[in-house]
């Protein structure tokens, strides 16, 4: 019995060894199989992996009270699955092409265009779609699916439509501040970052996308990587303070029919930009207006990528170098004859008047050339060169800001200087400088002769770290004594000469300037002009410098009658939102003496005449 | 008998790790789908979180704000005039310009999110290998 079963067995055990052989065998031959392996090599391409595209949002870029000033939002790439779109083109394009804003007939040319497998699959209409836009293609389609639902035959759908969300960057405050954000040109996915935040920090903004290779094979076990945001900005600018900036330089193209207007407000003790406004302006959101608005002459940011020449703005360089080298001293009188000679040459004043004898707060106030041309040469080339080093003119002031540009100051031993070079530069023409440059260089004047570092990012954030930007001296190009005496100078030639740029109970240093533009071929041109205005306060404690300059302006072409009102006018505007009291509550609030009434006239003959 | 047994036993054995395998290899593959269900729920939320983000963006932007404040019967108030604007010293508080050291703004930070543990993320086969290979490694390092 036992050697029955045993054969049995057997028989069993050597049958199933002959089929397992057998089944073997036919498997290795099906295996070896060229359509097996084809077929095993698309199924493994086409089921073994997926490839997911991993991206991360560009960072985002913020004022510095934190309100967003550079963001992403979402918008839908809406597509045509060609399989389902064809032989329902006019369905298709009656159906969406109002939805999505989109040309009737081009939507039925792409429906309309032929399906090829693994070739032409897919049709992109649009990259930009609305969140309000996609909601109402969704709500239309369940309508559609509703109204076909009781009928047994559903003829037609939008199956063929695929909408496909993507992140894209917003600018939720328009053209606030256009001109320093820069911009992403997220229409284009190939476009780089363009101006301003945007492209100076582009490496550390940028989303990055990888495409991941995912296994769908459950041994080989996978993670998605973690791609952290791009980091995020902080501006020290104001969004208040920039608003009312833009507002004043609109207003004053529009008055003045000028070319341009830009304004540089800033914090002398710091460094940091608090607005930097210019017009004509564009709105982020439909950044391609920059193709048209901006010219050669007529920068995307002039503040920082626009030198020009200054003109008497100028001047107050020139006296605090004067001042600190020795040369002259407030007190110092000029006898203006209406012209002084070098090398033959004749410089005269801009009302080639003559206005006698003069102090120095005198040559200030009348803005006389003859005197900043005497004065320069009673400080020496050399020395006012090395000066002027010092102050950083000539060279880019590396604030933030993309496509800064400079313009090298001419100097002795250069083929194109000439000594009638330094008497022009002495008041601020033949040489060239942009807003941001002039004030950096002037701040040493509202801060004790020191320069800190002009900057426009307060912190960058990434990944959870904070980088703060910490103010840094730069250069000490003037002694404070030199910085209060030309402030104190400047201050009272405001207040005698009642200048408009006068702010009421704050009491102002500051300088006009009527720069002549020097048209190709032609020399300098009369009546076209930069007209702007330097100044900075209160003249005790200055707290804040601010930068004016109107591009050839039509109604006026003096600094005094279009840029000196129009500083006012920002700083009375801005002065509430910098906290900063007028003279006599600040003296309430901060010292023990509270003047009760208003000051008496002063009698300024006691300096320095 | 003893044959019928034995083999039995292999074959109970090669059921039971075949089981294993299987069920493992079920676990697997429902964490790689949960994985890209994950994923794709993360991507959501990324792009609902930056959407959300420029909607408050939107929504407190100046011109905004400023139409809002107008529409609520708000008007701007004379900065000049001691009878509706004053100043008043903060004990604390030194700066006259600018705060520069007022409290950063609140922004949103990416968390950085494992999905699965580090213990996941090798298979049966990678597990065993590097035990044998690891173990090897000691072995001859304690020779």
């Amino acid at each position: 019995m036992k050697s029955l079963i045993d054969s049995r067995f057997r028989v069993l055990f050597g049958f199933f060894c002959v089929l397992s052989v057998i089944m073997g065998l036919r498997i290795c031959m099906l295996m070896m199989d060229e359509s097996a392996i084809q077929m095993k090599a698309e199924t493994e391409a086409d089921y073994d992996y997926m490839t997911v595209e991993v991206s991360s949002e560009r960072g985002n870029i913020y004022d510095r009270q934190g309100y967003l000033l550079a963001g992403n939002t979402v918008s839908y790439t809406v597509a045509l699955n060609l399989q389902l779109a064809n032989g329902h083109e006019d369905f298709i394009a009656d159906n969406i092409s109002g939805i999505f804003g989109l040309n009737r007939q081009e939507v039925r040319d792409a429906a309309a265009i032929p399906f090829v497998p693994g070739k032409r699959v897919e049709v992109t209409l649009t990259k930009q779609a609305t969140k309000e836009m996609y909601n109402l293609f969704i709500e239309h389609k369940k309508t559609l699916d509703l109204s076909y639902q009781n009928k047994n035959d559903k003829p037609e759908d939008l199956e063929a439509v695929v909408c496909y969300p993507t992140i894209h960057r917003y600018y939720p405050n328009d053209e606030l501040a256009f001109n320093i954000i820069g911009f992403f040109p997220f229409l284009n996915s190939d476009g780089q970052a363009a101006y301003g935040i945007e492209q100076y920090y582009d490496d550390i903004l940028s989303a990055k996308t990888i495409s991941h290779r995912f296994s769908l094979d459950p041994n080989v076990p996978d993670r998605m990587p973690n791609l952290p945001n791009g980091a995020s900005v902080v501006l020290t600018i104001d969004r208040k303070i920039q608003e009312i900036c833009e507002q004043a330089v609109k207003e004053a193209v529009e008055i003045n029919k000028s070319k341009s207007a830009t304004v540089v407000v800033a914090n002398p003790k710091t460094g940091e930009v608090i607005a930097m406004a210019t017009y004509p302006s564009i709105n982020l959101n439909n950044y391609g207006e920059s193709n048209t608005v901006f010219t050669r002459d007529n920068k995307y940011n002039p503040a920082v990528m626009q030198p020009y020449e200054p003109g008497s703005v100028f001047k107050v360089l020139t006296m605090a170098i004067a001042i600190d080298s020795g040369a002259v001293k407030p007190s110092t009188i000029f006898n203006d004859t209406g012209v002084y000679t070098v090398m033959g040459t004749d410089i005269m004043n801009w009302d080639r008047g003559a206005w006698g004898p003069q102090s120095m707060v005198g040559c200030l106030q009348h803005s006389l050339n003859t005197c900043m041309a005497y004065i320069t040469d009673l400080v020496g080339a050399e020395k006012f060169y090395q000066y002027l080093d010092a102050f950083g003119i000539g060279k880019p002031t590396n604030i933030e800001l993309a496509m800064e540009d400079y313009y090298p100051v001419l100097k002795p031993g250069s083929s194109m200087w000439t000594p009638i070079s330094l008497s022009t530069n002495s008041f601020g023409q033949g040489l060239m400088a942009t807003p941001i440059q002039m004030v950096a260089a002037i701040s040493a004047l509202a801060n004790d002769g020191v320069i800190m570092q002009p900057h426009i990012v307060r912190e960058i954030r990434y990944n959870g770290q904070v980088e703060k930007i910490l103010p840094t001296e730069i250069s000490r190009p003037i002694s404070a004594e030199t910085a209060r005496t030309v402030t104190e100078m400047l201050a009272t030639s405001i207040e005698i000469e009642a200048s408009d740029a006068a702010v009421e109970n704050i009491r102002i240093a500051g300088k006009t300037g009527t720069g002549e533009i020097a048209v190709e071929g032609l020399g300098y041109v009369l009546n076209t002009t930069n007209a702007s205005f330097v100044g900075w306060g209160p003249a005790d404690d200055p707290q804040f410098i601010a930068y004016v300059w109107v591009q050839e302006p039509s109604f006026s072409i003096w600094g005094s009658e279009v840029s000196a009102p129009l500083f006012s006018e920002i700083v009375t505007a801005i002065a509430p939102y910098m906290r900063l009291p007028d003279d006599r509550t600040r003296k309430c609030l901060y010292t023990d003496v509270c003047p009760t009434e208003e000051p008496e006239e002063d009698d300024y003959s006691y300096y320095w005449w | 008998m003893q044959r019928i047994i034995t083999i039995l036993m292999v074959t109970f054995a090669a059921a039971a790790v075949t089981m294993i395998y299987l069920s493992i290899s079920e676990k697997m593959t429902n964490a790689n789908l949960r994985i890209q269900q994950l994923q794709n729920e993360r991507s959501e939320y990324s792009r609902t979180i930056a959407d959300l983000t420029t909607d408050e963006g939107v929504l407190t932007a100046y011109k905004n704000m400023q139409e809002r404040a107008e529409k609520a019967g708000f008007t701007e108030i004379d900065f000049y005039d001691e009878d509706q604007f004053a100043y008043v010293v903060v004990d604390g508080y030194t700066g006259t310009g600018i705060n520069t050291e007022s409290e950063p703004p609140k922004i949103p930070q990416n968390e950085v999110v494992s999905l699965i543990k580090p213990e996941y993320t090798e298979s049966l086969q990678e597990w065993l290998f590097k035990r044998i290979t690891t173990g090897i490694e000691s072995y001859e390092v304690t020779n």
